[in-house]
């Protein structure tokens, strides 16, 4: 990913208003998968999709393939979503096909809920006709119903709008001006040097905090943030203890995991804030236990039965003299799902989900 | 299967010469890795080793590296111990 646009993009993704997003992040060099990425589909089915998880996406009889000059297109009714295979006449048996996209689409729907309930990124979604302001809302609703799940809505500049600006709404909300949008007929025909400015104006709004960060995290005080997940920025400070990472998040594994992060100077006291969730299966799991350690100090214990905003105090005696933390969290329930689920075949130890670690410095006095 | 049949069974379910495939490989800088023939690809590979992927997995393994790891967390230990 030599192109520097291409990490940029990778922090957004399509809800699906036509190709012509997936066509830039394929310019830049990024090539994220995403349900909606390369697809169209009407913004009722849109809506119906995102309240309802997109549930029966794959179901046999879900999905139709058609044909156009060779190359095979799918349809899901359902949700009003049609989409290009690239792939042609005679590469596969079509009852191949429909067979790898049923499991596509289910686990690509899944990935998609999975970054909306994490708000992980930018969702774009690109007006190229009027919509009415009560779809409009009924998609801020859909999306709402995830948690904070950022909109980018891209529509043409205009002559109170000049392009590659960027508007924030609320915390949930950005508008983008475009210089021009792809002509219909040749979607990849993107205005590249616009669209990479509205992201780059929205990505910089959004990380600042000026848009959907959580209205807790005191900005004053920031000291790192770790994201986990695949597009997340956890992989550099990982020790011990942690699977592959997911598309939103990392499992610790095993009974401990540790982090190391960078200190610069003397911070003082900290506030550690964790989002987490734990692997349960009752009755078999019922919770997980969660110790954290700073610098082999125990500064906090939890016991987790489901997804979580957790909290805790390190003391500045932890720190000094330290130019980094350890961060070692022990964790005693670790469960394997091919044991304690009928069916599951994910064989991990399994304990934690990590979505998102923030460091804060504590205000003097506080 | 050893470490280099894994990229074998890439390249053939790309249907790229095997040189094209290395330990560096990833859906962003590897041609015709798009998501319905990474679907194929975990499908075949879960043929070869007698695994099953979950969604996650199937979202995580967007490149070798990953789908190494992956394996290890399923016991098969440098993508070594599989059926075939």
């Amino acid at each position: 990913m030599s192109n520097p646009d291409a990490g940029l993009l990778c922090h957004f993704e399509s809800l699906g208003r036509g190709c012509e997003f997936g066509f830039l992040q394929r310019r830049a060099g990024a090539e994220p998968m995403g349900l909606l990425r390369f697809a169209s589909i009407s913004l009722e089915g849109l809506v119906r999709g995102l309240h309802t998880r997109f549930a029966g996406i794959g179901d046999s009889d879900g999905l139709v393939l058609s044909q156009n000059d060779g190359e095979y297109w799918i349809d899901v009714p359902k949700f009003g979503l049609r989409y290009h295979t690239e792939l042609y006449e005679g590469e596969m048996t079509p009852e191949e096909l429909v067979q790898l996209e049923r499991r596509k689409v289910k686990f690509l729907a899944a990935g998609l809920i999975d970054s909306l309930k994490s708000n992980s990124k930018i969702f774009v979604y690109l007006q190229r006709e009027h919509v009415t302001a009560d779809d409009f809302e009924a998609l801020l609703v859909a999306l709402a119903s995830y948690g904070p799940a950022t909109l980018l809505w891209v529509v043409p500049s205009d002559r109170t709008h000049p392009p590659d600006r960027v508007e924030v709404i609320d915390d949930r909300l950005m508008v983008g001006y475009l210089g021009r949008l792809a002509p219909r007929e040749a979607l990849h025909d993107v205005d590249y040097a616009s669209w990479i400015a509205v992201c780059r104006k929205a990505h910089d709004l959004w990380s600042a905090g000026k848009s959907a960060r959580r209205p807790d995290d005191d900005a004053d005080g920031f000291v790192s943030e770790i994201i986990f997940g695949i597009r997340g920025n956890s992989s550099g400070y990982l020790g011990p203890g942690w699977a592959a990472a997911e598309a939103a998040h990392t499992w610790a594994v095993g009974n401990r995991s540790v982090l190391a992060l960078p200190l610069q100077g003397e911070p003082g006291d900290l506030l550690l804030k964790l989002i987490v969730g734990p692997f349960v299966s009752p009755p078999v799991v019922p919770m997980q236990r969660l110790a954290v350690l700073a610098n082999d100090v125990e500064v906090a214990n939890f016991t987790l039965t489901r997804e979580a905003k957790l909290q805790c105090l390190i003391p500045a005696g932890n720190l000094q003299g330290r130019d980094h933390l350890d961060l070692t969290f022990i964790h005693p329930d670790a469960a394997t799902p091919a044991r304690v689920i009928p069916g599951h075949a994910d064989r991990r130890d399994l304990t934690i989900a990590f979505h998102r670690i923030v460091l804060q410095r504590v205000p003097a006095g506080a | 299967m050893d470490q280099g049949s894994l990229l074998g069974l890439i390249a053939a379910t790309l249907r790229l010469p095997v040189a094209a495939v290395g330990e560096d490989s990833t859906m962003q800088n590897t041609r015709r890795w798009d998501s319905l023939r990474h679907v194929l690809l975990m499908t075949k590979i879960e043929a070869a080793y007698g695994i099953d992927f979950t969604d996650s997995e199937l979202a995580a393994a967007t490149s070798v590296a990953n789908i190494r790891q992956i394996l290890r967390d399923h016991g098969l230990v440098c993508a070594g111990s599989a059926r075939s």
